[in-house]
């Protein structure tokens, strides 16, 4: 596969998945019933087209409006993915973005971020969208 | 003829401004949540305050579907019931938003319940991040159909604390209600 477009609906984010340039992205929201039926696909060919990453430039960049405690799960273990992908040597830019004034949004991008440490993270204030 | 008036004006006193009681789908969530969003924006609910309602709303609600021990139909594997019941309320109590939510649970998980919810009752706002991100990071609970950290999610979001209690229903079942204060 070498590209992943799905698009979002009331309770699940656009996917965007473009593994040739190796730019990801996530955007939406998030709350879906079954996280599995939603994620686990996607995220199970992500993980192991990263793991066959050497010596790349990954950029992976999220926008989240909301999302409930099944996909914070989901996140963590996609930040692992990210972080191992950058310890095996690529360059790995992880950018997480918010509604400026979501202070619950930035907390987690905070939380999340700190499972990086070869992976760089940066927290993106956005203007506030309607 | 079925009288409603006491029922609404109980409501009304209790300042509760949206109650679902029935069985509760993804439809019913989504339903639910899009009027509760908009009653906020009506009512120029901070930014911050209507996400974290929205949230332990819909962390409330999930877990109804999930666990509710009311189900349809009552025969049966409990995994296979695809209707559960259970009784949300949203409203506003001494310049307090509160939201509510109920359902029966089988007496066998009321002690694991409790001691899950003291614990996170005890802990401060610290503690109960340092919870979530221990429990993202580890294994789901036994029993747990979804993250195992719902209720750390609305300890987080429920800036003025959360109650909840267990009414013994009969030998098998109690009523469990939530209630988290915002």
């Amino acid at each position: 596969m070498t590209m992943l477009h799905v698009k979002p609906t009331e309770t699940t984010p656009a996917l965007t998945f473009d593994y040739q340039a190796n730019r990801f992205s996530i955007e939406g929201e998030s709350y879906p019933e079954n996280v599995r039926d939603f994620y686990g696909d996607p995220i199970r060919e992500l993980k192991s087209h990263l793991d066959g990453l050497k010596d790349q430039d990954v950029e992976f960049s999220l926008s989240f409006r909301y999302f409930h405690s099944s996909t914070a799960r989901v996140l963590y273990g996609l930040f692992d993915a990210l972080e191992e992908c950058a310890a095996a040597g690529n360059t790995v830019n992880v950018i997480w973005q918010y509604e400026a004034e979501d202070e619950n949004m930035e907390e987690m991008g905070e939380d999340l971020g700190d499972c990086l440490d070869r992976a760089h993270f940066k927290l993106c204030p956005k203007a506030e969208a309607k | 003829m079925i009288q409603l008036q006491p029922l609404r004006n109980q409501m009304r006193d209790d300042g509760i401004a949206f109650c679902f009681t029935g069985f509760m789908t993804e439809d019913v969530l989504l339903g639910i949540g899009r009027a509760l969003r908009q009653k906020m924006e009506i009512d120029s609910v901070d930014r911050n305050t209507a996400k974290g309602l929205y949230s332990i709303f819909v962390e409330l609600v999930q877990n109804v579907i999930r666990y509710s021990a009311e189900a349809h139909p009552e025969e049966g594997d409990p995994d296979l019931f695809d209707l559960r019941y259970g009784v949300l309320a949203v409203g506003t109590k001494e310049d307090r938003h509160f939201i509510a939510c109920g359902n029966m649970v089988e007496n066998i998980h009321v002690e694991r319940l409790t001691e899950g919810l003291e614990h996170i009752q005890s802990l401060d706002r610290d503690g109960v991040k340092k919870l979530y991100k221990k429990t993202l990071k580890g294994d789901v609970p036994e029993g747990s159909k979804g993250a195992g950290v719902g209720f750390i999610e609305i300890a987080r979001r429920a800036g003025n604390g959360f109650e909840f209690n267990f009414e013994r229903a009969d030998d098998r079942r109690s009523f469990f209600t939530v209630t988290a204060y915002l």
